[in-house]
């Protein structure tokens, strides 16, 4: 990626946290780099990745003090996010689309979140590496918006706030 | 509203046999419960013919879908419904995205609500 801007933050394993992480990818993406609606969305698919990650590799309560790292970079041509964790291994690209009636007909709620992911982003990649961390890869193209995002300046802000309220 | 602000209000509808729930903010993974919780008391109290008012929710994710995706069934089941009143652009984005909009019954206003349920 061509003039890369980053942002890195780590969070608790809380879902209260999950705001605090719509905020930073909305800021990011926010101004030019897509369209309102679709910085909406980014944002949404940023959260549901999060929200795997706490459902999920760091399923129960004693590991509230656990850090997700949500790493986010923008160049002209697209936007990325990375999502690394020291919880359980969990792929969430393994989990197979949904049929939503059947998921409505027998009450089921599972996998929604990463059939969400894979109908916003334009890419997503999992690994694993082992006895250290889950990463997740997810990518937005700017498709025929890159001029809006020229002239930004390559900056990185980092922080690890302990709680979210 | 902030990012975290989320609340919900039942309203009772007796002489219909209706429940109304105003739900306002951001229905995420954080939030969910409490929406689960107040429809799985209305089921428990054998209530279950139910109307979301979503006009004032900025912000859902697939935990808040999952709670009307989780529930729909139980309330068909005893002759009654879950419909979807009137909810904002962003709401309806992911329900599309989701499908949900070609299982629920989304509605623009209550009396078009409470006509679905006559």
């Amino acid at each position: 990626m061509s003039q890369a801007v980053q942002r890195e933050l780590s969070i608790p394993n809380q879902t209260t946290c999950l705001a605090q992480v719509r905020r930073a990818v909305l800021d990011f993406v926010g101004h030019g780099l897509f369209p309102s609606g679709e910085a909406q969305l980014v944002a949404l698919a940023v959260d549901e990745a999060v929200a795997n990650v706490m459902e999920h590799a760091f399923a129960t309560k004693e590991s509230e003090r656990q850090e997700i790292t949500v790493q986010l970079e923008s160049s002209d041509e697209a936007f990325k996010a990375v999502i690394r964790d020291a919880g359980s291994r969990f792929d969430p690209t393994a989990v197979p689309d949904v049929d939503i009636r059947q998921h409505v007909r027998q009450g089921r709620k599972g996998g929604l979140g990463i059939y969400l992911i894979r109908q916003i982003m334009d890419e997503v990649d999992y690994h694993y590496v082992k006895d250290r961390y889950n990463e997740l890869r997810l990518v937005k193209y700017v498709d025929n918006r890159a001029g809006k995002a020229k002239g930004r300046q390559p900056q990185r802000q980092e922080g690890a706030p302990k709680r979210c309220r | 509203m902030s990012l975290e602000d989320f609340t919900i209000q039942i309203e009772a509808d007796e002489e219909r046999d209706l429940t109304v729930i105003r739900v306002a903010g951001y229905l995420d993974a954080h939030t969910f419960e409490e929406l689960e919780e107040a429809i799985n008391d209305l089921f428990g109290k054998k209530k279950y013919r139910i109307i979301v008012d979503l006009s004032k929710v900025e912000y859902i994710s697939s935990a808040g879908a999952g709670v009307f995706i989780g529930a729909l069934s139980e309330a068909q089941e005893h002759d009654g419904n879950i419909i979807l009143m009137n909810p904002t652009s962003n709401v309806r984005e992911v329900f599309d995205l989701l499908g949900l909009t070609q299982i629920f019954q989304v509605v623009e206003d209550q009396s078009t609500a409470l006509a679905a349920f006559q």
